[in-house]
């Protein structure tokens, strides 16, 4: 393809967004979603085309022969040696992101012209679209920017659209609220990048740059401009950005965002919070590479923040009742998982599964949005149940995208997740040195992650079950409707209309089913776009040798240990790590069943209840630690009782209050007084009280002073 | 035109003094053309002026007193020029406002802004030191009588402490104006010459440099204003009308970060040098203190104005980085929180007139009835906010970097700002413009009137303009900049300012010129 054609990859969505912000209301609902989809699929044909011209490498062919395609638009800003273009990047890794941003965005609009459909105020559905427009332009500029600022502008960019979506119905305080929290505290993270850049830049002296393709050939000659391999400047700007990243991507300990900005309209959970920004952190760390691999410690503290991410985000996805919140604490814990992938310098794995991940936690979020569409906006799971006979294209669906997370054999999930876990396993101690030698990291890592992986499996399957089995629990029991005002996301909308309660759930129309069966295709089988050596069929990493001209050389660097896939590892050594990788996969294997299992007797096949309310029978209310996974560990409460609360208190009642009004302006209003005083002695014919006066006295003042001067 | 700039800043005065005799409804008139004209000769200069030639352009220098060595002497540069362009956008953007918001002496009120309009660009092309004084101490009369006449029901208390602080350190910087005039006569052989141009070449004993670069500095941090000078701002901002608090944010404020750039810091270089670790460090207490104190205010416009305190440290941060970036940073964030800021309280203004309350308590949920205005007052939100692609972004980011060469720890202080800045700025719109509809008052609320959306355009075209293609708007500046950083390298100063300020030499050398 052409590089000429790069700007219109995020130009498309502006225009749509542009287009539908002009026309507003004036043009019926079915147009403003016709225009924003074809907007995004009209991108995402440009981006497909884009892929494929870096798909012409052979296999094991470490280096394509495609270079990267670029294009500067023009010079954003220059002043100094500091200089930053608007200029577009193309190369297989934003290849990729741009296909998945573009591909799955396309179908999530289509799945939103339905999906926004029954909003009540008609009026607003053209400020969604164009926000959501506006967000795809966003994320392509984060995913397409050739500098760290323009990837900032994207970065910032997605950011305010997540804003604007997350309180889309803004009539609900808690909305809105949700989406301060959210900008706010990546704000937090946006504040540790920018640090982490002009950290980098400065230390960088006059070959100071901030395009990454010429800050890799920088550092790649001048190592020593960043302290070198360990060195406290590379090391600083790594954990900096990562800093960046737990805020973009929820992670500890920015993570708690994400679970509030389910009060977004579902498919924005499904675009924003699910397959595409939230992924933006570990397409950073992918993207700089040729950094992280300079500093262990700094791998080793992106691992480790994973790997526990992943963890405690699970331990709090096991008792929530909202079927979103289920699946934003199950995202957090994924983007963990990614982390790890990437803090062990298995770049690939993790861009795998950020892959993989966006597919089937796409799908699963569409699908639980077909299903709050279906149930007019009921999210809690204890009312779901048996949904399985009412809406087959959505269980089925389903189905898939539960059996990818879990990672069940052969589907997506199953070869991304298991290769991070294994190559954790087999992670030397030393590449992720977070403590130096003293604690092995990549160890805590592995056991971390096992154990997620287990969890995983065991509320997935709860949530399976619950909404899927059994039978359907929401025709009664109105009364008790205890609506969590945070977790719903019908505000806006007809809640009572044509329907009104008791009825028999229906499947959703076409535009929400096609896009549910296209995610349910690529979960069960877009694993085998990247299968493992030994696998009897599909493109034997060919993922792997496609990014090799991003991290091929990065890969290299990481030294004395080699994956399994580097060319140079013997054949008898790749042989013994089969039989080894094998062996964990099949205990990993066994493991999940039983996590299955035992969800399936708490929770499969359960019967109405007449509460219907108590369905966690595995603890009671009581139980201390149910009722702290229940409240998130009250990290909320903990940041607002150490953090908000305190600050909000000394700006009032000691910054304003005393050092405002009492120490300076009692200061200021005595020396008034005292001048007062003063004057009045002196008599009251300079005291006229007109400022005319007194301006007039300061010239003549002057010029007399000027003029006694000049004489003497 | 050979006199453009003595034109561009009469002109509003003659149409001023204009306005005063006329009717009402001539002096809208007459005050709109004459700030429109003054605005079309003013974009003359983007063209006229050479970015790559000498240091100040269009010139104009004609004896004043010449026996004192006084001159009529004005011209710009890169830096004025911009601030001037400024100065005369947001003009007629306050002419058109007023129009219906202000019900009494509307002829007055429009005779006093153009004054200020006239005597806001005679201080920026100033380039004699008694001459920017004159200027310097006009603005203070209109914008008296601005405040103490349409203001509101604490405004003589405002006006009085606005005048008292500000003639502080008006006496202090008038005391330097002739320190520096004697200092130049005694190494000139008794020749006197307050021409900045000749100034500029003076070799200023560093021990008096301190002294004289404390005076200018502290007429100058006032205005900014900078911590802990800042407690007249929220009061003249509160009680001040729409018109009054634009012009105070959007201009007047800028008036004490130019005095730095284009007097105290050249001027003085050693002494800024020596200065700059405390001037960095009081600005970012500014930035930090401004966004706390703003975040738990109850009054919108109180809010605004402390973030104003705030967006100037930004400002003070930037020229004390001493370095390219930082510099520009400045000038940028100048021009950024002028229009950001100067639309904030358009808008604050239009919610009043409606309500005739500034209370956020008073409001909520006003996005669903005011749409249009939602959509204007996010815009420049998130300009305020420096969201990337908005003018807010560019300087901000430009200041951060700049500083973070000369003080890293510093520079993590002020960048928390950004975050702070993000807190206030979109909890005060959440609280007015998000949640239910509570308040019946504002269920009828009229949405922004043609008229309103005619002034308020041409800002937020800019903000959007100036954040997206930047370049034109940096080159312009760059060689003045530029001429400001050098002098400053170039000073290295031997000790500690501390260790000098009381060094006996200082005053002798000044009592030297004056014989």
């Amino acid at each position: 393809m052409s590089p000429n054609l790069l700007p219109l990859v995020p130009g498309l969505p502006l225009l749509g967004a542009v287009v539908n912000a002009v026309l507003g209301p004036r043009v019926p609902r079915p147009v403003t979603g016709a225009i924003a989809t074809l907007a995004v699929a009209a991108s995402a044909v440009l981006s497909f085309m884009t892929l494929a011209s870096f798909m012409g490498g052979g296999h094991g062919d470490e280096h394509h022969a495609v270079e990267p395609l670029t294009y500067t638009l023009y010079t954003w800003m220059q002043v100094g040696g500091f200089k930053a273009d608007i200029g577009f990047l193309a190369d297989p890794l934003s290849a990729v992101m741009m296909c998945v941003i573009t591909g799955i965005g396309s179908l999530i609009h289509l799945y939103s012209s339905a999906y926004m459909d029954d909003a009540k105020d008609e009026r607003s559905v053209w400020r969604f679209f164009s926000y959501l427009n506006l967000f795809v332009f966003a994320m392509l500029l984060l995913v397409m920017g050739d500098n760290f600022l323009l990837m900032f502008v994207g970065w910032e960019g997605v950011g305010v659209c997540s804003y604007l979506l997350i309180g889309f119905w803004f009539s609900d305080t808690a909305n809105a609220v949700a989406g301060k929290k959210a900008f706010v505290t990546n704000r937090v993270g946006d504040f540790m990048f920018i640090l982490g850049l002009f950290w980098l830049y400065w230390s960088l002296g006059d070959k100071a740059t901030m395009n990454f393709a010429e800050l890799q050939q920088v550092i790649a000659a001048n190592p020593a401009l960043v302290g070198g391999v360990g060195g406290l400047v590379v090391t600083g700007v790594c954990m900096l950005f990562f800093g960046g990243a737990t805020g973009k991507s929820a992670q500890i300990p920015l993570y708690v965002w994400l679970p509030d900005a389910m009060a977004g309209p579902t498919p924005v959970s499904a675009l924003i919070h699910a397959a595409t920004m939230v992924t933006a952190g570990i397409y950073m760390i992918c993207r700089l590479n040729f950094l992280y691999v300079m500093s262990p410690m700094a791998m080793g503290l992106v691992a480790l923040t994973g790997a526990l991410t992943a963890f405690f985000a699970a331990t709090i996805a096991i008792t929530q009742n909202d079927i979103k919140k289920v699946l934003a604490y199950s995202t957090v814990s994924q983007l963990g998982f990614m982390f790890l992938g990437v803090g062990i310098g298995a770049f690939t794995a993790g861009f795998f599964h950020v892959l993989t991940h966006a597919f089937f936690k796409a799908l699963m979020f569409l699908g639980s949005g077909s299903i709050i569409h279906a149930l007019h906006h009921e999210q809690d799971m204890r009312r779901m149940g048996g949904l399985r006979k009412y809406m087959p294209v959505t269980f089925w669906t389903f189905t898939a995208g539960y059996l990818a997370i879990i990672g069940f054999p052969l589907t997506s999930g199953f070869f991304s997740k298991d290769e991070i876990l294994w190559l954790t396993f087999i992670t030397p101690p030393e590449r992720v040195a977070l403590f130096g030698e003293w604690v092995n990291v990549a160890g805590i890592c592995y056991g971390l992650a096992l154990v997620t992986a287990l969890l995983t499996a065991f509320y997935m399957s709860r949530l399976y079950f619950l909404t899927f089995f059994g039978e359907y629990r929401g025709g009664q029991a109105h009364d008790d409707h205890g609506h969590d005002a945070h977790s719903h996301d019908a505000h806006g909308h007809g809640h009572h209309d044509d329907h009104g309660h008791g009825h028999t759930p229906h499947e959703s129309p076409w535009p929400i089913t096609v896009p549910l069966i296209v995610l349910a295709v690529l979960s069960l089988f877009g694993g085998f776009l990247n299968t493992p050596h030994w696998f009897p069929v599909g493109a034997h990493e060919v993922l792997h040798h496609f990014f090799a001209p991003v991290f091929g050389a990065s890969e290299k660097a990481l030294g004395d240990f080699n994956w399994p896939m580097v060319a140079d590892y013997t054949t008898a050594a790749l042989t013994r790590s089969t039989g080894q990788e094998l062996f964990f996969m099949s205990v990993t294997l066994i493991l999940i069943g039983f996590s299955v299992g035992i969800a399936w007797v708490v929770y499969g096949n359960k019967k109405a209840t007449d509460h219907g309310v108590q369905l966690d029978y595995i603890a009671t209310e009581s139980d201390r630690v149910y009722q702290g996974s229940l409240n998130k560990w009250y990290i909320d409460e903990l940041y607002d009782a150490v953090i908000l609360t305190p600050t909000r208190l000394i700006s009032r009642h000691v910054l304003w209050a005393v050092v405002d009004a009492q120490l300076i302006d009692g200061l200021v209003n005595w020396c008034g007084k005292a001048a007062q005083g003063l004057a009045q002695g002196y008599g009251r014919i300079f005291q006229t009280g007109r400022v005319q006066a007194y301006a007039l006295g300061v010239a003549v003042g002057t010029f007399l002073i000027v003029f006694v001067y000049s004489i003497g | 035109m050979d006199h453009i700039l003595s034109i561009l800043t009469f002109l509003p005065l003659a149409v001023g003094l204009g306005c005063f005799v006329a009717p009402d409804k001539a002096a809208s008139g007459l005050a709109l053309v004459g700030s429109l004209v003054t605005l079309a000769l003013s974009w003359t200069l983007w063209g006229s002026y050479d970015p790559s030639g000498a240091e100040f352009q269009l010139t104009e220098t004609i004896p004043w007193i010449p026996d004192l060595g006084i001159h009529y002497a004005v011209g710009i540069d890169g830096i004025s020029l911009l601030l001037i362009l400024l100065t005369t956008v947001l003009t007629p953007v306050i002419i058109l406002s007023a129009t219906p918001a202000v019900h009494e002496r509307l002829n007055q009120y429009l005779g006093w802004m153009m004054v200020l309009e006239s005597a806001m660009i005679g201080t920026f092309v100033a380039l004699d030191t008694f001459l920017f004084y004159v200027f310097w101490e006009l603005m203070l009369i209109p914008m008296y009588f601005l405040i103490g006449i349409w203001g509101g029901e604490r405004r003589i208390y405002a006006t009085i402490k606005f005048f008292i602080y500000t003639m502080l350190g008006s006496l202090l910087m008038l005391v330097a104006v002739l320190g520096l005039y004697f200092i130049y006569a005694e190494q000139n052989n008794g020749q006197y010459s307050a021409l900045l141009v000749d100034l500029y070449k003076l070799d200023v004993p560093y021990n008096v440099q301190l002294w004289l670069f404390a005076a200018f500095a502290l007429a100058f941090a006032i205005k900014v204003p900078m911590w802990p000078l800042h407690t007249w701002l929220p009061d003249a901002h509160f009680e001040a009308p729409t018109g009054g608090s634009v012009v105070l944010a959007g201009v007047l404020l800028k008036m004490g970060t130019y005095g730095f750039v284009r007097y105290a810091m050249p001027l003085f270089p050693e002494a800024a040098v020596a200065f700059a670790p405390a001037m960095g460090a009081l600005a970012v207490i500014g930035i930090v203190y401004g966004a706390l104190v703003a975040m738990v205010q109850d009054d919108i416009k109180k809010l605004v104005a402390y973030s104003s305190v705030s967006h100037m440290g930004y400002v003070m941060l930037g020229l004390f980085a001493l370095n390219a970036q930082g510099v520009t940073g400045a000038v940028y964030q100048m021009l950024g929180h002028g229009l950001a800021t100067g639309a904030l309280f358009l808008l604050v203004g239009v919610l009043y007139e409606r309500r005739h309350t500034k209370a956020i308590a008073e409001y909520g949920g006003l996005a669903k009835v005011v749409p249009v205005f939602a959509f204007v007052f996010m815009l420049v939100t998130f300009a305020s906010v420096g969201l990337p692609g908005l003018n807010g972004f560019i300087g901000e980011f430009l200041i951060l970097l700049g500083s973070f060469e000369r003080s890293p720890v510093l520079t993590i202080f002020a960048a928390s700002g950004v975050i702070l800045g993000a807190i206030y700025m979109l909890w005060m719109f959440q609280r007015v413009m998000f949640g239910p509809l509570t308040n019946d008052k504002n269920k009828a609320l009229q949405d922004l009137t043609t008229r309103e959306l005619v002034y308020l355009s041409p800002i937020l075209v800019l903000i959007v303009l100036m954040g997206v293609f930047p370049q034109p708007f940096l080159e312009v500046m760059q060689p003045s900049v530029e001429r400001v950083v050098l002098r400053l390298a170039e000073a290295t100063p031997s000790v500690p300012p501390t260790a000098s300020l009381f060094d006996p030499s200082a005053a002798a050398a000044v009592e030297a010129g004056s014989r």
